[in-house]
């Protein structure tokens, strides 16, 4: 038998969670090698011989660590070759699925991490909260919210910030694009806005990250 | 079967929850009050159903406490039927959250409350169309009037789908919900999640990271607000198709005062010190009442029963206990629980908090910190819990300056000890001296505090006549944390204290501190002892202390700088007890210990100084 043999047996037991050797086990298990169950059966035992499962008297079938390894790495390259074929080059998912059966055994895993960046968006790798700093060189134009007045009607343009702050505004509607009726402004730049008929008070450093343009 | 309850802050649904459980829970005006699960039973045709009231939420991808909190409960997919609440005055910014729920795939019916309030606004919605869009059943509702409220639970039950309506998000989004979904099996939900950060699957949230940097390059948007902007654009959507407004415009006269400086900030100041003096006014008078009964028909006939002397300890630490949490939790805090609940009912709260901020914000702390802080005046245990809904940083702050807050119990030696012994007056200096020192402190902590500060985003709800109902349910849930958390600890502490001062152990204490007392405050002895029953229960040093000099009289046997001097260290030194423990249950043991060393040393410093100065 052929490793990439095995390889499509612990893929199928994992897959059809088998624990045991029965008639629907070993013709879900024949379907996928091709073969009689007289012969998977004999081939499930070579398996058992390698270290890759366990059988019991009864029938049991239970995956040995090393077994599960090689099933899941089997399964996880069919899948980055499945969405390779599908997403990047538009082949038809049954034709997809077919082709990346007959890959995913001739892959090793550094070319499967490769394609998987190369699918992410060519595994461009940047520093974890550098999209805090768009607003450097991010400039939507318009003025903070606290340079217009009450009775003023603007339209958001963007919000600044971290997440902890911005999330909460784009929550309650304060997202680029959306238009706003100053209520209330305070001395200090602290506002009561009218945003989709809901009332929101905001400080005046949050208001002072909201950048807006007169409509 | 399991019917889980959720919506916005302000939509009504603890109101609705209320009706369907018939059980005593919050309802909240104020954004993030009902914070954690409540649950209740409900009985349709002779079968029992649960409840879940979730806390009100605006969305379930944010990073709040309350937001993370559901979103788990929805991913366990711990309720069987949800029963999504919107406001039909606002159905816009409700239908964000709903278009969000959606996407956990779970059975759910829509209930369309405050129709009444919305058809005032001269708003009328299309429910059967809305129904059709969202492909789930819509029950038009106004719960305030008890109307169809009666339909929901059977609604539930028969007629709850998996809302069929799905967002189509930006192309490069839904383009990387599919790439996630593929290589690493997952649902829509767990993938949309993961592309904002939220998630436990570490190879799934490290796949999404790198497909995030890409989308976040060329969009010059973060996630969060690319998948905001399509959400709320779908729901602007919706909404304009079902709605017909005529647009009246029904905002009041005197709302339009209350956010601006002037006059917003003083009737702001008028209306709290008016609630603290009515608070003062009836609860003085309801303590002495019920004091007297107790003395009379409890603790009297107890020291006549002829006990042996420990059980006679045992017996009385318990009483004492018991009269301190109905004598003072009862009077002054039940009054003033009512009062401040009538004051968020009515939505003025939230228009308070904003005026607040400012203020609020020299001291580390947001506007939406008022409520805690005013809170505090009553009593510093329910205060405190009230801190949850605060960021992390924020409720560090509060900790410290809420447990210097005067509650009811030290006023009660401020009153009993400095304004009858030594004039009004002093006894507010006193209180000037408090302020000042909460300010100080603040302003040093916003130095100090870990974390960033965030600005205020508070959503300002609409003016609403108070509900007797409601108002006292709110202050009953209020006072039941009061009697449930802090009055089993008053009186497992006072038994403590009880067996000490039987087995002489006080009596070493005293002879230790004793000098010290004398030499640093200028006070007796027999002080020490009246201090660290202060510990237990703040008015119980004023008591002690004229027990242990044997007059009520205490200005015959102690000096007015004296007894000065007694009244702040007593009001600074150490929360009581139960705020200790409730401090400790919400923010573990370094803050609860920081808390505690630090108002005592500032209790015996102040005492010291002011020795000095006197």
């Amino acid at each position: 038998m052929q490793p990439e043999e095995y390889e499509d047996y612990l893929e199928a037991i994992i897959n059809h969670s088998i624990t045991r050797i029965n008639t629907g086990s070993l013709e879900k298990l024949s379907e996928v090698s091709g073969k009689n169950s007289e012969d998977t059966k004999k081939d499930l035992f070579e398996l058992e011989k390698n270290g890759y499962i366990k059988t019991d008297d009864k029938g049991g079938i239970t995956l040995t660590e090393e077994g599960r390894r090689t099933g899941e790495c089997t399964i996880k390259k069919h899948r980055v070759l499945e969405a390779f074929l599908t997403e990047m080059l538009g082949i038809e998912p049954d034709t997809a699925s077919k082709g990346a059966c007959v890959l995913e055994h001739g892959a090793s895993e550094d070319t499967i991490n490769r394609l998987k960046n190369y699918i992410r968006g060519h595994g461009r790798c940047r520093r974890r909260g550098e999209h805090e700093m768009f607003s450097h060189f991010y400039n939507c134009g318009g003025k903070p919210l606290t340079g217009f007045s009450e009775e003023d009607k603007v339209v958001i343009l963007c919000t600044m910030g971290g997440p902890g702050r911005t999330n909460r505004l784009h929550d309650l509607g304060i997202i680029p694009g959306e238009k706003i009726i100053i209520k209330r402004k305070l001395s200090n730049g602290a506002m009561v806005v009218i945003i989709k008929s809901c009332e929101i008070g905001l400080s005046p450093e949050i208001a002072s990250s909201v950048f807006v343009e007169r409509i | 079967m399991k019917f889980g309850l959720i919506g916005n802050p302000n939509v009504g649904k603890s109101l609705i929850f209320n009706l369907l459980t018939g059980i005593g829970v919050e309802i909240s005006n104020f954004p993030g009050t009902t914070i954690g699960m409540l649950s209740g039973n409900v009985c349709y045709q002779r079968e029992k159903f649960e409840v879940v009231d979730f806390p009100g939420i605006y969305s379930l991808d944010g990073l709040s406490e309350e937001e993370t909190e559901a979103r788990r409960f929805l991913l366990r997919k711990e309720a069987d039927v949800l029963i999504a609440v919107l406001d039909a005055s606002r159905l816009e910014r409700n239908l964000y959250l709903l278009l969000q729920i959606a996407e956990y795939q779970i059975p759910a019916i829509i209930v369309l409350n405050m129709m009444d309030e919305a058809e005032k606004k001269g708003i009328f919605i299309d429910t059967k169309k809305l129904s059709e869009t969202l492909g789930c059943e819509v029950i038009p509702a106004a719960a305030t009037e008890g109307k169809n409220i009666e339909k929901i639970i059977p609604c539930a039950l028969e007629n709850a789908k998996i809302p069929s309506y799905r967002v189509s998000y930006d192309q490069h989004i839904e383009a990387a919900l599919k790439s996630l979904q593929k290589i690493l099996k997952c649902e829509r939900i767990e993938a949309i999640l993961a592309l904002e950060g939220i998630g436990t699957d570490k190879e799934l949230l490290d796949d999404a990271q790198a497909v995030r940097d890409e989308i976040e390059e060329q969009h010059r948007m973060s996630v969060h607000q690319i998948i905001a902007a399509n959400r709320h654009n779908e729901a602007e959507k919706i909404s304009e198709s079902v709605v017909k407004s005529e647009g009246r415009s029904v905002s009041k006269n005197i709302d339009r005062l209350l956010t601006r400086t002037i006059p917003g900030v003083p009737i702001m100041a008028v209306v709290l010190i008016s609630t603290l003096l009515c608070v003062f006014f009836i609860g003085s008078f309801l303590e002495e009442t019920i004091v007297g009964l107790f003395d009379t028909f409890l603790i009297n006939p107890m020291y006549s029963a002829g006990l042996s002397p420990f059980s006679e300890e045992i017996v009385f630490s318990v009483l004492i206990a018991v009269e301190a949490g109905l004598g003072v939790a009862f009077p002054y805090v039940f009054t003033f629980y009512i009062l401040i609940s009538i004051l968020e009912d009515t939505g003025y709260m939230t228009r308070a908090s904003f005026l607040a901020d400012r203020a609020m914000h020299k001291i580390g702390m947001h506007g939406q910190a008022l409520i805690p802080m005013v809170l505090g005046f009553g009593c510093n245990v329910p205060a405190i819990m009230s801190i949850r809904q605060l960021s992390k940083r924020e409720r560090i702050i509060a900790s410290f300056l809420i447990t210097m807050v005067p509650c009811s119990a030290r006023t009660v030696i401020i009153a009993g000890i400095v304004a009858a012994f030594v004039g009004i007056l002093p006894a507010l200096s006193i209180y000037l001296i408090i302020f000042v020192l909460i300010i100080l402190t603040g302003l040093v902590l916003t130095k100090f505090a870990p974390g960033d500060q965030f600005g205020m985003i508070l959503e300002i709800v609409p003016m609403r006549k108070p509900r007797m109902k409601q108002t006292l349910q709110r202050a009953w849930l209020r006072m039941k944390e009061f009697l449930f958390i802090a009055m089993p600890l008053l009186i497992v502490s006072s038994v403590i204290l009880g067996v000490l001062q039987y087995t002489g152990i006080i009596n070493s204490f005293q002879s230790i501190f004793a000098p010290f007392m004398e030499a640093a405050l200028g006070l007796p002895d027999y002080a020490s002892t009246a201090l660290l029953f202060g510990i237990l229960r703040k008015e119980m040093a004023f008591e002690t202390l004229a027990i242990l000099a044997g007059t009520a009289n205490l200005g015959s046997v102690l000096t007015g700088a004296q007894l000065y001097i007694f009244a702040i260290v007593s009001v600074l030194f150490v929360p009581c007890i139960s705020t200790i423990a409730v401090l400790y249950r919400e923010m573990g043991l370094k803050i609860a210990a920081a808390v505690s060393f630090y108002t005592l040393s500032l209790g015996v410093v102040a005492g010291v100084i002011l020795n000095m100065i006197l």
